[in-house]
Order: C-alpha cells, then structure tokens, then sequence
C-alpha cells in the first residue's frame, strides 16, 4: 500500500529554463577516471606522509 | 589521465597518440562505457526511457567523454518532457567535444525557437505550481495545473505520474488510471510508473488488469507485445518466404498500377505526337511525291504531243519528199520525150534540198541546165500578172517556183513580201521585205521594201 504522503514528497520541482546554467555549473562530471586518478593521488599522499 | 609511459595526456582514449601506447585499464573502461551505451540505445528504441536514462548515466560514469551517450541522454529527457537537463546534457557533451557534435544542432533548433523554449518554460511552471499549490493543501489548483502541463506536452512523464497519484488519493481510480497509462506509453518500464499502476490495480480489485495471458503463462506488463499462438500450442512460424513472396506481388500489382497510371499516358501521349508528327512528316512527302508525278505525267504529255508532232512532220516530210520526186520524174519523163518546156514548169516544183539520192540530184542538175532558160522569165511574167491582178496567192506561187530555179532573183522574193503585206500577213510579208534589204542590196526593189517595211510596222 502506497503512503501517498511520502510519496508526494518525492516529487521535486522540476529546473526552469533560468536554472540551466545553474544545473551545468553544480554537475558533478566526474568519471571512473578521476575516481582512479584521486585514489592514486591519495595513495601517494599517504605514501609520502608515511615516509615523513 | 596521462600516459603512464610518456605523460601526455589521454583523455576519452586508450591508446596514446603520442607514444603508440595502449593503456588497458583505459581500454576496459572505455569499452564498458559503450557498453552500456548500446544497452542504453537499445532500450530507448522499445521506449524504456528511464531503463535507457539508467544505461546512459552509467556509461557517462564510466567514461563523461562517452559524447554519443551525453546526446542520447539529452535526447530521453527532452523526449520525457524535461528540457532543462536535457539542454545540459547537451551542453556539457558540446564542451568534451566542439566539433562534429550534433548537440550543436540540437541546442541551435531550440534558439532558433525562442517561443517554444518559452512555452516549455511555462509548462514546467505549471508543473512546479502544481507542487505548491500541494504544499498549501489545495489538491484541485494541483490537478488544474498538472492538466494543463500534460495537454500542452503529452510526453511529460512526471506530470502525469503526479496526476494519476493525486487522482488515486481522491479514489478517482478511472481518471488516474488514463493519467498513469499516458506515462507508460511514453516510458513504459518507469518503476514509479509501474508501481503507481500495481497500486491502482490493487486498489481497484483488478490486479489482473496489467497482466496479459499468454496461453497459461501470465506477463504483467500492461504494455506487452503479444505473439499470437496456433491450436498446437507452439508459437506459429509464419512463412515469412511465403509472406515476401506476397509482398513482393503486391509491390509489382502497385508498381504495375503506377506505370500504368502515371507512365502509360505520359508513353501514349508522346506517341501521339510521334505519330502525329509522322503523318505530317508523310503526307507532305506524299504530296511532294504527287507534284512530281504530276509533272511527270505532264512531261509525258508533252513528250507524247511531240512525238505525235514529230509523226505528223515526219508523215508531211515524207508526203513532201513524195510530192517532190513525183515532179522529179514527171520532169524527166518530159524531158526525155523531149518537152522541154513542159520538163522545165515541173523542174520548178522540185526543191532539190529534199532530194536524197545523187542520181536524183544528178538528173535534177542535168535537166535544170537545159529547161531554166526556158521557162524562168514565163514564171517571173505570171506571177506580175497575177500580182496586177490582185491574185497574191498565185503570184506567191508563181514567184516562189521562179526562186526554185533561181534564188538570185531579188525582185521575185520583193514581190511575194508585197504579196503577203497585201493578204494582210504582216510576219510573212516582214520575213520577206528584210531577205530583200539584207540578201539583196543592189536589187531594184530594196528602197521600196524599205519604205513598206516601215509603213507596215509603224502601224
């Protein structure tokens, strides 16, 4: 049986033309990529860190 | 990332355009992008936007270069009535990749159509109002304004997903039915969607609603493709060979009809005129062919007319020449019973230009040689006589056998000239007058053949 309130809250506005470029600048663009390329990064750190 | 061998950097690649250098971790996640990028295509082509919407974001989190996959979720969210992140989408894809990237054309068609971008702004509006007017508790100004979102874009799914729930609240179960099977066709594997529908079903006493019975298996799927099957229980395998056979005799019937329709009279009409033009073209060569026969028959015509000329000159010569040796023999016959004068009047009747034979001409010479003197100036004589006597016919004659005998006789060609002006035979008369003046000069008569020559032609 469906809660029809909290099924309503799950409804959002959806953007309006003015909050495009709003919603460009907020995207999180990140790809498997960069999630390799900061785990390596941070791995270096801490390599480093250790070091010290 | 950067090469591992030579640094430079590899973006959207796996293998580097520096060095040559293939990176295999680059490689799988490129190729699992993609994957799920045909996953995506796939599912967007039965219309299972938000199963395709699911794919893409997962291709874009393998590899956000993955362009194709960018447009395509552009394209799903437009097509699900959201512009916004749809016009994001295609921005972000247009900033990976400038050139060669249809995303330009996308976002261009919706600036070149401020007016629709700014209708699609209302409808989400109405959308949101609809949000608030919930917020404040007032369900009808909801509806009111998702009603309107929905006529003026039929394919906004959440709008619908939103009406049919609200209807469901208010035990509106038809109208809420229409609302949430409107978002199906449009995506029809949404699980809010489909969730929305198992409720209504439930609430409804009608769970077998959604389902469709497929001999005696049950698929709950509301909008389910159906293989009809035979008697035998087994799917039916149609003859598909048999199928395009019909196809392709249907396709020729058509194609038939159209050349029929189309081509025949364009063929027939250039036929026509083809046809036309010949029989124009041949009845001018027919009538051209008609004059020449024509002038054909009329030369024959003349041809004949000479020939029958021709005979009847030839039958006149020949009466001529006849007439003419009979003088020739009459004389002789004179001359040898030693008649003289009687041999020397037919010597005048023989014109010795028709005599063909050199006996003839012999006899002729012999017998003129000793008849002439005898009857010349008894001719000349008879011919005056006639002449004074106004018979210019016999004096004609008269002087014309004097000239047989003697062509040197001046006076006698004056007097048939004068003869024949007299008849009133002008051309004769003239023929003669001039032989005088011209042949004759030193003759007695030329003065006065002179003067009647010019009385005669100055009439």
């Amino acid at each position: 049986m469906i809660n029809f309130e909290e099924e309503l809250k799950k409804f959002q506005p959806s953007l309006e033309v003015g909050q495009a470029e709003e919603l460009i600048n907020n995207n999180d663009l990140r790809d498997i990529t960069d999630v390799i390329e900061e785990i390596l990064k941070e791995q270096k750190t801490s390599a480093l860190n250790k070091r010290i | 990332m950067n090469c591992p061998r030579c640094k430079m950097p590899m973006e959207g690649i796996y293998i580097c355009r520096h060095c040559g250098y293939e990176d295999k971790v680059a490689k799988k996640i490129i190729f699992a992008s993609n994957r799920h990028y045909n996953e995506g295509l796939s599912r967007a082509k039965v219309r299972d936007l938000s199963g395709a919407s699911d794919s893409l974001q997962t291709a874009l989190r393998y590899n956000k270069r993955n362009t194709q996959a960018r447009n395509l979720l552009g394209l799903i969210y437009y097509q699900m009535g959201e512009i916004v992140p749809a016009l994001a989408e295609w921005v972000i894809s247009l900033h990976f990749q400038e050139h060669a990237n249809p995303a330009k054309e996308y976002i261009q068609t919706i600036q070149d159509n401020p007016q629709e971008l700014a209708e699609a702004d209302r409808i989400i509006q109405q959308y949101n109002q609809a949000l608030e007017s919930l917020k404040e508790g007032n369900d009808d100004m909801a509806i009111m304004n998702l009603k309107k979102a929905v006529n003026l874009n039929p394919n906004y799914v959440k709008a619908y997903q939103l009406l049919g729930l609200l209807y469901m609240r208010r035990h509106q179960y038809t109208a809420a039915r229409k609302a949430i099977m409107h978002a199906v066709r449009v995506d029809r594997n949404n699980i809010t969607t489909l969730k929305y529908l198992k409720e209504l079903n439930v609430l409804t006493g009608n769970e077998s609603a959604s389902k469709v019975s497929v001999g005696d298996r049950v698929i709950d799927d509301p909008v389910a493709v159906v293989v009809e099957e035979n008697s035998g229980g087994s799917f039916r395998e149609y003859n598909t060979g048999f199928i395009s056979f019909i196809n392709v005799l249907i396709g020729i019937v058509i194609g038939i009809a159209v050349v029929w329709l189309l081509v025949v009279p364009s063929v027939t009409a250039q036929k026509t005129a083809e046809y036309n033009d010949a029989v124009v073209v041949y009845s001018a060569q027919i009538s051209d062919r008609n004059k020449e026969i024509d002038d054909l028959n009329n030369k024959v015509e003349e041809l004949n007319a000479k020939i029958e000329e021709l005979k009847t000159d030839a039958a006149n010569i020949s009466a001529e020449i006849t007439r003419n040796d009979n003088y020739l023999y009459t004389s002789i016959q004179h001359y040898l019973a030693g008649e003289t004068y009687a041999a020397g009047m037919s010597m005048a009747e023989v014109d010795p230009e028709l005599l063909t034979d050199d006996i003839q001409k012999e006899l002729y010479n012999t017998i003129y040689r000793n008849t002439v003197g005898y009857v010349l100036d008894d001719l000349f004589d008879k011919g005056v006589t006639a002449y004074e006597n106004y018979e210019y016919i016999d004096a004609i004659t008269q002087f014309k056998k004097v000239l047989r005998l003697d062509d040197s006789q001046g006076s006698a060609v004056y007097y048939i000239g004068r003869s024949y002006q007299l008849l009133g035979d002008k051309v004769n008369a003239q023929y003669y007058y001039e032989m005088v003046i011209n042949e004759y000069p030193n003759n007695d008569y030329v003065g006065a053949a002179q003067q009647f020559l010019k009385e005669m032609l100055g009439n």
